[in-house]
């Protein structure tokens, strides 16, 4: 009987039944199954990591972590949303708990450096392979916290509630933070096409 | 308030609350449409809010690595980790997600030398692979088949034989290998469409990184009947006069010798020598040292140019000979010299001996070639300028390196008939690429040619910023300002106050550039800049005590 992996291809998956189908054999450890599925998701995680995390290293880190973590956690797939949805889910758990845990670390404590500083420290940050360079570029002038709200509500369509209970921020918090967030997008733009690209080490 | 202003106050506003979920009237809808179709920036504002939700895409190199590594990570050690197996000297000083990356690496590496010890040499196992072999860097004298060659990002074809008669060239093969040949070197590609690819080294010297290749999958290098094979590792080969083949392991481990059975697995920081001369040619093994293995790394040093996703080509021509390029403050080989380097803007600097030739930033937009050539540039004569040729990303059917990464990022053309806004736009375009002088001519055809217009108005502007920013020239930038704000309230005033700001402080104008700051803080109290700014008036407040 040919088996259920050998049915789903890349370009031709059927929906419903065969997903969870795939992810019942990840689940048992079938190691074709998850290839096929790691291969299925790994772009889309590795997008979400990038835009939610400002430094590619951790971005590359997140990413794997949150792939291993949809691979063991097959088991949990019940089939009420697609499989990409349920897999955003962790990525992003994965990611902000990887950036929380960042910010703690003591060396960050009192002497982060300046966004500035970082992005030339990292010679990867030119450019994201997986990020458009102007999104990257505006996405990179965001404080971390404001990015999250804009990359959870826009890029993956979550609303206000469900990013504060992600967050586990105040409602408020969040809207302020999504709002602050567009505003500072909307100035750069505006910025970029009046005045031409400058040097954003410009505070006065 | 110009009509202008409060419809673009009303798009955010209204653009805002459908963010928050709010819901909108059919004529708002309408508005926030009507707007993004008549206003460059609303039209921005909702394509770049709309490509957040673009997270799926093609397969990279980079999300096959991942996949390789999280299904090590899931199924434990017998799994290779493609991340870790690559030399990534960045995440080595990373946190503790890394540490287990690294170890995951050592176990890789231990996978890695029981899938050799279990190959057969011959690689009958693996079918046809996808033959792309790339030219990606030159820097010297180089020819292939016999043709001397001045531009990298060429394909090359199985059979074709590189040689580096003085400097260094680099070729990139899918996935993901690397192959760099010392001054020297004569390199045949012998067989490359089989999952067994074979690279003959007829002479000299070359370096191989190559990423945990597919399953059945290897390359062989392959000298006086000596191969030295790998499927995820590091490695030179060397072929010497007098030394017979020498081979030395940097990361991972190469199966090295003329028959399986006379062959030995190399490991890491071990060079394996096979003599001349007839009759049994047993690979001698010696551990080295890590100042041996340096020299060795160092040849793979211009890989990190071609590795980023979006490149370009960069070219210095013209220069003399023993004329040394560094990009970015780093050392990236001798004129001439064509390499992929990533996208953005470079400090480039050719130097002879302890003297620069030249120097300058050059702005690379994605699969843009720039050639750079110093014909007639004196030594001594810094102030000329070189001839600065860019070309359009090419699209081909059968697309290089480089043109496939084009793909990601357009490149704009500058359109015969000028208007303003059109000589505006160009004029800033130049700015972000880094072309200041031509930037700066630019926004002084535009006042020349369009005196009363609103952009020659905010050109004043981009040109402060040029003398502030680039050209250290506080004062002129401060005038500059000035005379923007003199012209009454302006859509920059804002930027220009703040230009005020700054150029003051470059000037060491403490009390003028205290009250220019309070001016600004009172003007636009909910300003983004609002915070550093007031730190900086605490900081003037707190020194002026203190005196």
């Amino acid at each position: 009987m040919m088996s259920v992996v050998t049915r789903i291809s890349m370009e031709q998956r059927a929906p419903g039944q065969s997903d969870l189908g795939l992810m019942k054999l990840v689940a048992n450890g079938d190691t074709r199954a998850q290839r096929v599925l790691a291969h299925r998701l790994a772009g889309r995680v590795q997008r979400v990591a990038h835009r939610l995390l400002s430094q590619r290293a951790d971005a590359d880190d997140a990413a794997q972590m949150a792939l291993i973590e949809i691979l063991r956690s097959a088991e949990s797939f019940r089939d009420e949303s697609t499989i990409e949805r349920w897999a955003d889910r962790i990525t992003v758990r994965t990611a902000l708990r990887y950036a929380r845990d960042q910010r703690k670390r003591p060396w960050m404590l009192g002497s982060r450096v300046d966004a500035e500083t970082v992005r030339s420290m990292d010679d990867d940050s030119i450019v994201h392979e997986d990020t458009p360079r102007r999104l990257d570029a505006y996405l990179g002038e965001l404080p971390e916290v404001r990015r999250e709200v804009l990359v959870l509500k826009h890029g993956l369509g979550y609303t206000t509630e469900e990013i504060a209970e992600l967050l586990g921020a105040p409602i408020g918090t969040v809207k302020d933070r999504l709002v602050a967030a567009r505003k500072q997008i909307r100035k750069l733009i505006v910025r970029e096409l009046r005045v031409g690209a400058r040097s954003q080490k410009d505070e006065p | 308030m110009s009509d202008l202003d409060a419809e673009l106050r009303r798009y955010a506003a209204l653009s805002d609350r459908l963010a928050l979920d709010e819901q909108l009237a059919p004529d708002e809808h309408a508005f926030l449409e009507r707007m993004r179709q008549r206003d460059e920036a609303c039209r921005l504002e909702a394509e770049l809010i709309d490509s957040l939700g673009d997270l799926d895409g093609p397969p990279t190199e980079a999300t096959r690595a991942l996949v390789e590594a999280a299904l090590a990570g899931v199924n434990g050690p017998a799994k290779v980790s493609q991340l870790s197996a690559r030399p990534a000297p960045r995440r080595a000083a990373a946190g503790s997600s890394r540490r287990w990356l690294a170890i995951g690496g050592s176990l890789a590496v231990a996978a890695v030398a029981l899938l050799l010890v279990t190959r057969a040499r011959d690689g009958k196992r693996g079918g046809d692979v996808g033959e792309r072999i790339e030219l990606v860097y030159l820097s010297g004298q180089i020819s292939v088949g016999g043709k001397p060659v001045s531009s990298s990002s060429q394909l090359l074809r199985e059979g074709d034989v590189l040689a580096v008669e003085r400097g260094s060239a680099c070729i990139a093969m899918d996935p993901e290998i690397d192959v760099c040949a010392s001054s020297g070197t004569r390199l045949q590609l012998t067989n490359t469409r089989t999952a067994a690819r074979r690279l003959d080294l007829l002479h000299g010297k070359v370096a191989v990184q190559l990423a945990p290749q597919p399953e059945g999958h290897k390359l062989s290098i392959v000298s006086e009947g000596v191969w030295s094979t790998a499927i995820g590792t590091a490695f030179t080969v060397q072929r010497g006069e007098d030394r017979g083949v020498q081979t030395t392991v940097l990361n991972g481990k190469v199966r090295v010798g003329e028959t399986d059975a006379q062959s030995k697995l190399v490991a890491a920081h071990q060079r394996a020598r096979v003599a001349r001369g007839a009759g049994a040619r047993q690979p001698e093994v010696a551990a080295i040292s890590r100042s041996d293995e340096s020299p060795e790394w160092a040849m793979l040093g211009p890989a990190k140019l071609w590795n980023a996703a979006v490149a370009a080509t960069l070219e210095i021509a013209g220069a003399p000979a023993g004329a040394y390029v560094t990009l970015d403050g780093q050392s990236i080989g001798i004129a001439p010299l064509s390499t992929l380097v990533p996208v953005g803007v470079h400090r480039v600097e050719v130097r002879v001996g302890s003297e620069a030739m030249w120097s300058g930033q050059v702005a690379l937009a994605a699969g843009e070639r720039q050639k750079i050539s110093l014909e007639g540039v004196e030594i001594s004569a810094k102030s000329v300028a070189p001839v600065v040729t860019t070309e359009a990303p090419a699209f081909e059917p059968q697309p290089t390196k480089t043109a496939t990464r084009a793909k990601m990022a357009s490149a704009t053309r500058p359109s015969p008939k000028r208007s303003s806004s059109e000589l505006l736009r160009e004029a800033h375009k130049l700015l972000r690429d880094g072309e200041r002088d031509a930037a700066a001519s630019k926004y002084g055809e535009l006042m020349r040619e369009y005196p009363a217009s609103a952009e020659a108005r905010s050109s004043l502007l981009s040109l402060a910023e040029l003398e502030l920013e680039h050209l250290g020239n506080a004062a002129a930038a401060l005038q500059l300002a000035d005379r923007y704000l003199a012209g009454g309230a302006g859509t920059l005033a804002p930027e220009a106050r703040e230009t005020r700001v700054r150029a003051l402080r470059s000037l060491g104008r403490r009390g003028e550039e205290r009250a220019a700051i309070e001016e600004y803080l009172k003007a636009y109290p909910e300003s983004l800049r609002g915070p550093s700014l007031e730190k900086r008036l605490a900081e003037l407040n707190g020194s002026s005590k203190r005196e």
